[in-house]
């Protein structure tokens, strides 16, 4: 079993192809219905935002998905699949998995960091897993892929920094006033650009707004927009001494706040600082009010520089995220060896169960004057040997599993006298149900060379992600 | 005290090693460098409570009585807190900066010369001086690196350079907070502590001399605190000029226990 995906995104392929492909809301129970009736897809996820459409999928053959989810969405785009085919990518075991927990993180997307792609990774999970397309293996990956995700929004706040000039803004504001909610704000202008800032300083709690424009006309129709009360000009130098933030964009040609007003503000306004954030060009504040005390002074250049630095800092960010995703995929792996060892733990023991019950059958044979209370406490002391004596052999069998030492799991099996047949009866069931068991037989010599090249590259890959153990084959 | 001193010197290693760590975190910002400097920092925060238990224990009463005991106890409360900090709040390089002091203050108890005892033990009433003295030096401590880390984000802001101090230290208003409410616990403290040490001297010396210099400077520095904290209160002053006048206060306590005890008749050689 492989575990692939297929898909295009912003990278791959154009808007127009995109939006052909994209899948609404009321598509996705169709699509999902068709994949879960497919015999190639044994489990399946649709992601589709607008940048992407990604079909995760657990296949049988890994050529065989590829090509049955190629097909599928060159349908969809109404295009032969040969037409589509370079504006897909398809990623297989390890690929595809760590590409899941890097879009769900946000690595793969336009914006380095942003926080919108984890809920829609989310939405897409539990839509397939209420149908019944997501399963024992694709179902604990998407987990951790959320779990990751939100992990890397809580401990490194990559999205927290902004990447556009208006939330920039706020960020500077939040940055010395702390808390938003209790600021006065006080906006300069009534164009586009003031409408952006007070939609993010909204976002951030802020409640008191005051718009001061000349039209006063305009000034009252964003002031309705955004519950805010209109200034008049004439009542602009009362309107700043009561301010904590100044968000001034006008068209005037030259400034409409000068040193003098803000120093006379701040006065009025004892030791509390004043953010006075320029987004108009050419400016609207006298740049000698950087100058005064209290007074933090912003044109659009420093807040462009606020931006250029918070992508870097992203991109910081980014490194260590990378480092919590390959965790969870070697945590995956982990989990995928234990699954597969468990028809094995599950034989031995029933092996220790049934010689327990013969022990336990010969004894009442024996002593028939028993008691109730005689025979539960034989029971229980019984069964605390059988499961003190395998304890040790079942965790070790586990570490066997992880390393992926299937020889000495053979001779484990061969200590406790468990045959692959066995096995199997403890496999139905589980992922592993028509594949190999653990112990199934040494191959031939031709497959022995294929997973000697296999393992020798597997090695390679190992060392260049750093990896401590050896992937899952489903990984691989 | 020598059964110990392994303890103590490898309290001061560790403690030194985490402090390595933390810088190369300010400097670099690895994850591994603050994890493994939490670590250093933890089994420091064990070794010195251990050191102490063991004073605790050899003297009969609470090690508080010579300069280097209450330096250290200082330090440990420093640590002590950094770690509840950065368990329960995450606020960024505090843990760095306020061991760069703590760290400074351990140094200064392990260097610093002569083995001057305050007083005989003279039961709960100096102990508990000595005790509410430093709860209060560690407040002002913690009031003195919240108003280091302000002027340090304050001057970023102003500079417009938006390095990775700018993202990781907190915004001006949260740290201006914290220092006042470190100087609102210092105070009473300090007061506290004079109270008793007053009480002390009258009830064990039977007198008392107003015109030692330790117990002036002392008083000055409680009255330049609780001036800070009532214009605070008052007149809503605060942001830098509350930020410079801690830092001169600070230092102001430094030097009063480093250097003004050494002419008192009381507090002789520190404390």
């Amino acid at each position: 079993m492989r575990i692939i995906v297929v898909g295009m995104n912003d990278k791959t392929a154009p808007v127009e192809l995109r939006e052909r492909l994209s899948v609404t809301g009321d598509e996705l129970a169709d699509v999902l219905a068709t994949l879960r009736e497919s015999r190639t897809a044994l489990e399946s996820v649709v992601l589709s935002t607008c940048n992407r459409i990604e079909v995760y999928a657990v296949v049988h053959s890994a050529r065989a998905g590829e090509d049955y989810l190629r097909t599928l969405l060159a349908r969809r785009a109404g295009m032969a699949p040969e037409q589509l085919a370079p504006h897909l990518f398809v990623l297989r075991g390890y690929a595809a998995a760590d590409h899941l927990m890097r879009v769900a993180c946000g690595l793969d997307s336009m914006v380095i960091g942003e926080t919108q792609i984890l809920g829609q990774v989310r939405d897409a999970y539990l839509a397939a897993a209420a149908t019944g397309n997501a399963g024992m293996l694709l179902d604990p990956l998407f987990r951790r892929a959320i779990q990751v995700g939100k992990r890397a929004q809580t401990e490194t706040g990559i999205g927290q920094n902004a990447v556009s000039v208006s939330y920039a803004a706020v960020q500077l504001a939040k940055k010395i006033l702390g808390d938003l909610r209790c600021c006065r704000v006080l906006v300069l202008g009534a164009g586009q650009m003031s409408r952006l800032a007070i939609q993010h300083l909204q976002a951030a709690g802020v409640t008191e707004l005051a718009i001061c424009n000349r039209t006063l006309a305009r000034a009252q129709q964003l002031a309705d927009e955004f519950a805010g009360k209109v200034v008049p000009w004439d009542k602009l130098g009362d309107a700043l001494g009561h301010s904590d933030i100044v968000i001034a964009s006008t068209g005037a040609p030259g400034f409409v706040l000068h040193a003098e007003q803000v120093a006379a503000a701040l006065q009025r306004r004892g030791q509390r600082p004043v953010v006075l954030i320029d987004i108009a060009v050419p400016r609207d504040i006298d740049p000698a009010v950087a100058a005064l005390g209290n007074a933090y002074l912003y044109d659009i250049d420093d807040l462009q520089g606020v931006v250029e630095a918070n992508l870097a800092e992203r991109e910081r960010l980014a490194r260590d995220i990378e480092r919590m995703i390959q965790e969870a995929l070697q945590e995956y792996s982990l989990w995928l060896s234990e699954q597969e060892v468990v028809p094995l733990i599950a034989a031995v023991r029933a092996k220790g169960m049934a010689i327990q019950a013969s022990v336990m059958a010969s004894l009442e044979r024996k002593l028939p004057d028993l008691s109730e209370r005689d025979r539960k406490l034989l029971h229980k002391h019984t069964m605390s040997i059988v499961n003190q004596l395998l304890r040790d052999p079942i965790l070790n069998m586990k570490a066997l599993a992880a390393s992926g030492s299937s020889q000495e799991l053979r001779v484990f099996a061969q200590l406790f006298g468990v045959t692959e047949e066995d096995v199997r009866q403890w496999q139905r069931g589980t992922l592993w149900e028509d594949g190999e068991t653990v112990l199934s037989p040494p191959v031939g010599f031709a497959e022995a060379v294929q997973r000697w090249r296999a393992s020798l590259q597997r090695g390679t890959n190992a060392d260049a992600e750093g990896a401590a153990r050896p992937l899952h084959p489903v990984l691989r | 005290m020598a059964a110990g001193r392994w303890l103590y010197d490898a309290f001061v290693a560790l403690y030194a090693l985490s402090l390595v760590l933390f810088f190369g975190d300010a400097v670099l910002p690895r994850r591994l460098f603050n994890r493994a400097g939490l670590v250093c920092l933890f089994s420091a925060f064990v070794l010195a409570t251990l050191f102490l238990l063991g004073r605790l224990r050899a003297l009969g009463t609470g090690a508080l009585y010579t300069p280097f005991d209450a330096l250290l106890v200082w330090a440990w409360l420093i640590v002590l807190v950094t770690l509840v900090v950065d368990a329960f709040f995450r606020i960024d390089l505090v843990v760095f900066l306020a061991n760069a002091v703590g760290f400074a203050v351990a140094a200064f108890a392990a260097f610093r010369p002569g083995s001057v005892v305050y007083a005989v033990h003279q039961g709960d009433l100096l102990l508990l001086h000595v005790a509410f003295a430093l709860l209060s030096y560690a407040a002002f401590a913690f009031a003195f690196v919240f108003s280091f880390m302000y002027l340090l984000q304050d001057r970023w802001l102003r500079a417009k350079r938006w390095n990775r101090w700018y993202f990781r230290l907190p915004s001006l208003e949260r740290l201006d907070t914290y220092a006042f409410r470190c100087v609102l616990a210092g105070v009473p403290l300090l007061l506290v502590a004079m109270v008793l040490g007053v009480v002390w001297a009258e009830l064990t010396l039977g007198r008392l001399s107003f015109a030692d210099p330790k117990l002036l400077a002392t008083a000055a520095l409680w009255l330049a605190y609780s001036t800070a904290l009532l214009l605070r209160i008052r007149s809503g002053w605060g942001g830098l000029q509350l930020v410079r006048m801690n830092i001169f206060c600070f230092t102001g306590v430094l030097v009063n226990f480093a250097v003004i005890s050494s002419f008192s008749l009381l507090h002789r050689a520190g404390g």
